[in-house]
């Protein structure tokens, strides 16, 4: 029979709570991939078939780069930031709902069902990439990594503020079933203003306020200056995006805790 | 140490807001076993959710000192596309579990042999049961929450549980709501009885019960009238 300890200090629960964590973590790689034997090969084609799609529409166009950096790795690099911050949204509001049975274990918080599927899909991600920028480099993509920082930079503010989204959606979710449904039609909107697959100086100069406001613009384009010099991206506004991430976090935290409440368990 | 501060549980129906716990204040120290009695629908499940922290109550606030476990047998956390193993391996990892010391309780409480390392979606309510219960009995908690004790499983299984139950009570609390004054007879020291969204109080179990059964003609009146 198995004994338990209880946390005695911070650092004990500290510990506990990145054990639970990770524990979740594990079970949700199961439960969202490990259904079927290709599930964890279908995130890899997903993000390589949206890649492959825009890049066909691409070189229709006639283009070739992006401002120093070949196609595919620019469309690879926009496309997961994207989907870190999209798919943080998505995952987070309705995590809550979802896992509502693992509440019953003492040791498994809101907070921590929220902040694994955060990292889960950050993880994620890092993994898609990596394996599709591996093939692109084995298929005769140049990439080269100068800065790795605005890369981590970017994804770690992208995750908080698809996050922050993510709860706020998991808050509100509890009073109308429509919240969700609404969001994903808005991120599908938002996807082009982006920055995901073009670039502002690709559209007309009167459309670049989305530049000056957009903070996931600015996350995404900042990120692919990591992997050439000769992509410059000039524009990053980091007091934007401290404040759009903090602001987005902490409303997004306490509407889901001021309307935990709400939650019935039956 | 279990504290209730001023617990209030209100449920949003078609004919308003119905109030299940009202104001409800009560200390649960380590030792005596205890039991809360009350009608079907009294809110005694609400309460036991409250308790292990399921479920947040509308105002009030839980202090717990201790270890506290799910609802023994509850297997609702359980998913359903992984291995019983796969669901036990994650359940030992949150609790900081010894693994081996779990399956091998598990293994030897249930006797789910080959089953355990397949889907529980494939099993049956029984084998499921019985996998929940075994490992709500392989890690050693301060408390226990018991929902309304139900067997089951085979004769030889019943008194595997009856056996786990009495071993438990030895070292921890067993607290357990059910609607059966028998059950609460058989394994509390104390007794709480539920009505009308307020509790009752009684460290004499025979008295609680008396005042439980007194309760049940008015309570049934009470629901027809309203009917």
């Amino acid at each position: 029979m198995s004994q338990l300890l209880v946390a005695q200090n911070f650092w004990e629960a500290l510990q506990v709570q990145a054990r639970v964590i990770w524990a979740l973590m594990l079970r949700e790689t199961k439960t969202m991939y490990g259904r079927s034997k290709f599930g964890y090969f279908w995130v890899v084609i997903q993000t390589a078939f949206g890649v492959a799609v825009f890049w066909g529409i691409r070189l229709a166009m006639g283009a070739h780069h992006s401002y120093g950096l070949a196609l595919p790795l620019y469309l690879l690099s926009g496309i997961t930031a994207w989907n870190v911050f999209s798919e943080c949204v998505q995952k987070i509001g309705p995590s809550i709902d979802a896992n509502r049975a693992l509440l019953y274990y003492s040791k498994v918080r809101h907070f921590d069902i929220i902040v694994s599927r955060a990292l889960l899909v950050g993880a994620t991600n890092i993994v898609v990439f990596l394996f599709l920028g591996m093939i692109l480099v084995l298929t005769g993509t140049e990439i080269g990594v100068v800065d790795p920082w605005p890369f981590i930079q970017s994804w770690f503010f992208l995750m908080v503020m698809g996050t922050g989204l993510g709860a706020l959606c998991c808050g509100l979710s509890r009073y109308s079933d429509s919240v969700m449904v609404v969001t994903s039609m808005v991120l599908r909107i938002c996807f082009f203003g982006s920055g995901a697959i073009i670039s502002l100086n690709m559209v007309p100069t009167r459309l670049s306020f989305v530049a000056t406001y957009n903070p996931i613009y600015q996350l995404i384009e900042n990120s692919r200056t990591s992997f050439s010099y000769a992509y410059h991206f000039a524009d990053l506004d980091m007091g934007l995006v401290l404040f759009t991430s903090l602001v987005t976090l902490f409303v997004g935290l306490m509407v889901e805790l001021v309307t935990r409440r709400k939650v019935d368990v039956v | 140490m279990i504290k209730a501060e001023n617990i209030v549980k209100r449920y949003k129906t078609t004919t308003g807001f119905k109030t299940v716990l009202d104001h409800v204040s009560f200390e649960l120290p380590l030792g005596p076993n205890v039991g809360f009695l009350g009608l079907n629908g009294a809110g005694k499940s609400t309460l036991l959710r409250i308790l292990g922290g399921a479920e947040v109550p509308s105002s009030g606030r839980i202090l717990r000192q201790g270890t506290v476990s799910w609802p023994i047998g509850f297997s609702g956390g359980f998913q359903g596309s992984m291995s019983g193993y796969d669901n036990l391996r994650f359940i030992c990892r949150i609790y900081n579990a010894d693994r081996q010391n779990v399956v091998d309780f598990v293994q030897d409480f249930s006797n789910l042999g080959e089953y355990l390392f397949m889907p529980v979606s494939s099993y049956s309510s029984g084998m499921r049961a019985k996998l929940a219960f075994g490992i709500s009995m392989a890690i050693n908690f301060d408390y226990y929450l018991v929902d309304e004790v139900t067997a089951v499983g085979d004769v030889t299984f019943k008194r595997k549980c009856q056996e786990e139950f009495e071993r438990r009570s030895e070292r921890s609390t067993l607290v357990i709501v059910s609607h059966n004054k028998n059950t609460i007879q058989a394994y509390c020291e104390k007794i709480f009885v539920l009505h009308s969204g307020k509790l009752a109080e009684f460290d004499n179990v025979e008295e609680g019960v008396d005042f439980y059964e007194k309760l049940q003609p008015n309570m049934l009146m009470d629901r027809s009238l309203r009917q």
